[in-house]
């Protein structure tokens, strides 16, 4: 992970140990306002971690990215204000998300559907594409 | 006056570039025909570095997330260009 944000410096990324959350912050490349992504790895790597985003200065839950063309292929910024991709826990049928078609969540590196990561650089890195083709903030 | 040796100026016919993986500290070196499609690199980058799942694609230095179809010159991709795979896979 550290080797991805020495190469992508205009995020800052802070690992919290304690409560195992991952801290994310940048800017909205065409919005231009500050983007915080908090994600809880608790049970990871037997689940997927959760992904919310949050106001930057209340870290109550804040703006969602609205969805962007990636190579003509669709966002994983869903509708439903959650990160649609398999390395994302709120996208599971367990927690409510969209995906009961995709089974367990402890089986999620299972999942061969649209977006894909494993660790946490490649999760950082696909939501750097998708925020990088994001026009803005959901309504 | 006779033609110039060589290719006329298009370039030799191989470039070698570097390829990051998200994960890596160190990148990979591909010497491939520059006419090699960007989809075809990054699907073997992707498989030496481990990958199994996903859509990639090579994004390069400006940020641009390259076309997989087209081959790496026409995506401006140059001898001891650096590239980064990325996951171009989307919400379904």
């Amino acid at each position: 992970m550290s080797a991805w944000a020495e190469r992508h410096s205009e995020w800052s990324v802070t690992l919290d140990l304690d409560v195992v959350q991952l801290q994310g912050r940048t800017a909205h490349p065409v919005a231009g306002d500050p983007v915080y992504v908090l994600a809880g790895f608790d049970g990871y790597p037997a689940v997927p971690p959760t992904w919310e985003f949050r106001d930057a200065e209340t870290g109550e839950v804040g703006p969602f990215p609205a969805a962007g063309d990636v190579r003509g292929g669709p966002s994983i910024f869903h509708g439903n204000r959650l990160i649609c991709a398999q390395w994302s826990r709120l996208a599971f049928g367990e927690h409510g998300g969209p995906h009961s078609d995709w089974g367990a969540e402890t089986a999620w590196k299972d999942v061969r559907q649209g977006s894909h990561a494993e660790n946490i650089a490649e999760m950082l890195s696909a939501l750097r594409v998708h925020l990088r083709a994001s026009p803005g903030w959901m309504p | 006056m006779g033609k110039p040796d060589g290719d006329h100026g298009q370039g030799p016919p191989e470039i070698t570039v570097s390829v990051f993986a998200p994960n890596s500290t160190e990148p990979r070196s591909y010497t491939v025909p520059k006419t090699t499609k960007v989809g075809e690199l990054a699907d073997q980058a992707a498989g030496d570095f481990g990958y199994q799942a996903g859509t990639p694609t090579l994004q390069n230095t400006e940020d641009r997330d390259l076309d997989r179809d087209k081959p790496l010159v026409a995506e401006q991709v140059g001898d001891g260009d650096e590239l980064e795979l990325v996951d171009i896979g989307g919400g379904v």
